[in-house]
């Protein structure tokens, strides 16, 4: 493409260009497909249980297969030129790092010091307390103490 | 189908023959030269401002992760209290097949089928505005009359929780940034069904449909992640 002489007006001067034409059947296919993971999103998320986490990590997997799949056949990156994959690719490295370096951060403050896990969801505060209070770190108090009084099961 | 197409080495333009389709008398800016290079310099451009779009929803996604991590309880319960997953699965459905046919009305530009881009843009505009009709007037215009307004002004007097305004402002924020980007994709949509309607796109030249149509999948794939974020996982 770079080398490209102007001079040749030719007939395959714009057939040759990476100007991919796809038939409306694969694109078809790739519609199907999106909104058969879209009903597995809905289904999943409203009738399958895997816990709080887990429900969330298969709804970003999904969401992220579609959107792997819209990026590279509707947006034709998968026959586009490289380097503009390449811009999308440490776009989404920064992203990652923006957002996964905040959840180490946000998801390991009781690990530091249990006193800044006030933060933290109750059940969070009360399992770092607790470790913290088993290694001498922390001085129990009155909820602590009753915590530890109750017997499990109610 | 493009051999008469005109070609100037250095910017200067010889007369374009005017017995050609206007699709083919597209001239190159003098600065590149010639058609595919504009062309390929314009999507290059159009995929950085993608990126910087995406850092902008990471902004948001970012925000969403924190509070989800501080109050995952209350989220999960205000998701279900707050939001309609079905209405929010309606839209997704509407917005991937407006995706698929932005997707075949280039096509068409590639094909030279004129009136299936034009059929096949304004199909792509009537999701558009019936997304934007399902917000506003199933979404936004009920919690706004219910007090289900962000932050401060929050006053829906079935709030559980003190963390109950703080999804809903993250809510508003992210699903209102997302609308504007769909109002402003159907403008641009529109924009291009007024250029197809000139026959100004072409097996040769189609560069601004192609680049609004980048942009209008941009739309579709940040709703991929908003729709099960906050309508389905909390």
């Amino acid at each position: 493409m770079s080398a490209h002489d102007t001079q040749h007006g030719g007939a395959d001067d714009h057939g040759s260009h990476g100007h991919h034409v796809v038939s409306w059947q694969f694109l078809f296919g790739i519609l199907v497909l999106l909104l058969i993971l879209t009903g597995l999103t809905v289904y999943t998320a409203l009738e399958v249980y895997l816990g709080d986490t887990g429900n969330l990590l298969l709804a970003l997997f999904i969401a992220s297969f579609k959107a792997a799949l819209v990026v590279g056949f509707f947006m034709h990156l998968h026959w586009d030129n490289k380097f503009n994959a390449v811009a999308l690719l440490f776009c989404l490295l920064a992203g990652v790092t923006f957002i996964g370096f905040t959840a180490i951060d946000i998801g390991s403050r009781h690990m530091v010091d249990p006193k800044r896990a006030e933060m933290m969801t109750p059940e969070v505060v009360k399992q770092a307390r607790e470790r913290a209070i088993a290694e001498g770190r922390l001085e129990p108090d009155n909820d602590d103490s009753a915590n530890q009084n109750e017997s499990p099961p109610e | 189908m493009s051999s008469n197409t005109p070609q100037s080495g250095e910017g200067f333009a010889p007369a374009v023959d005017p017995s050609l389709p206007p699709w083919q008398r597209h001239k190159h800016q003098p600065h590149w030269r010639n058609n595919d290079d504009e062309y390929q310099g314009a999507k290059l451009g159009m995929w950085l401002f993608l990126t910087t779009e995406l850092l902008l929803f990471s902004g948001m996604f970012c925000a969403y992760t924190i509070f989800r991590m501080l109050h995952s309880e209350d989220f999960e319960r205000a998701s279900h209290k707050y939001l309609d997953w079905e209405i929010g699965a309606i839209n997704t459905v509407v917005l991937l097949i407006s995706s698929f046919t932005v997707a075949l009305a280039i096509r068409n530009a590639q094909m030279n089928q004129q009136r299936a881009l034009k059929i096949n843009l304004f199909i792509t505009i009537l999701c558009g505005l019936f997304f934007l009709f399902a917000k506003i007037f199933y979404e936004y215009i009920p919690k706004i009359q219910e007090g289900k307004v962000p932050g401060a002004n929050f006053s829906y007097a079935g709030a559980e929780s003190a963390y109950d305004p703080l999804f809903m402002s993250i809510y508003w924020v992210s699903t209102a940034i997302h609308g504007s980007h769909v109002v402003i994709g159907v403008g641009l949509l529109a924009w291009c069904l007024w250029v197809a309607s000139k026959r100004r796109y072409g097996p040769t030249h189609y560069t601004s449909l192609e680049n609004v149509g980048l942009f209008w999948h941009l739309v579709d794939l940040i709703w991929i992640f908003l729709f099960p974020l906050l309508y389905l996982v909390g």
